[in-house]
């Protein structure tokens, strides 16, 4: 089908590809269909674009490449909601906020996205009970000279 | 609001499947006791707005910040590729 949207103009999206969250995002609870769009591979930050509003789309990553020990526990609950019986099938993604300062940008890794890839179905979860925060940054600010960027350059570990 | 007045030990009944116990008060805490079949969530009021908040700002990001942010990203992961 072929899909509206401010950023990337019509697109042209697979009904497969279309997740459904049921019960909508926090503060969007009545959009309920996104779909992936990946731009280019070689960025780590991809887009979940709304197929019901062209203007809503989030900045998402793939928590594990910037948190290796991040440990998204899913409630039983949650799992339920999605239908999840396998856990392979589950792909977890995390919200980006981007502010003007791109080193500043945060992951929301108290309440991350749980797609099942057996049925497209999502759901926005709430990690109770852990130290996560909607607010960790992706990376640290490289510091000294131009010549040490490269290997000052670290990645925050939740 | 329906506001109500319980003491310790009282408890409140919200539709079919919902109870609120009022367990403790101590000082200017109350601790309250839920009851609620496992579908139904329940968040400190604070965590779902501040959850709520963020995914709004996420949303609001910028192109242009975006754009840069990919650009500072980028080159981490080409590093770390073997």
């Amino acid at each position: 089908m072929l899909v509206p949207t401010k950023r990337f103009g019509e697109l042209a999206v697979e009904d497969s590809a279309v997740l459904t969250f049921e019960e909508g995002l926090y503060g969007f609870e009545n959009c309920r269909r996104f779909f992936l769009v990946d731009r280019n591979p070689d960025v780590p930050l991809k887009w979940l674009q709304s197929a019901d509003d062209p203007l809503l789309a989030f900045v998402v990553v793939n928590p594990f490449e910037f948190f290796p020990n991040y440990d998204a526990e899913v409630s039983w609950e949650d799992a339920r909601k999605v239908q999840l019986e396998d856990p392979d099938q589950a792909v977890v993604l995390v919200i980006i906020s981007v502010p003007s300062d791109p080193w500043a940008m945060t992951a929301n890794l108290l309440a991350p996205l749980v797609i099942n890839s057996a049925n497209n179905l999502a759901r926005q979860v709430v990690l109770t009970g852990t130290q996560y925060t909607t607010k960790h940054l992706l990376i640290s600010r490289p510091s000294g000279t131009i010549a040490q960027e490269k290997q000052s350059v670290e990645r925050m570990i939740a | 609001m329906l506001v109500l007045t319980r003491k310790p030990g009282q408890s409140v009944r919200i539709g079919d499947d919902v109870t609120v116990e009022v367990v403790e008060v101590r000082g200017d805490q109350v601790r309250l006791g839920i009851t609620a079949p496992p579908r139904v969530s329940i968040l400190r009021r604070e965590v779902f707005e501040e959850i709520q908040q963020e995914n709004l700002l996420a949303a609001a990001s910028s192109n242009e910040a975006i754009e840069r942010a990919a650009n500072v990203v980028s080159p981490l992961r080409r590093d770390s590729e073997p």
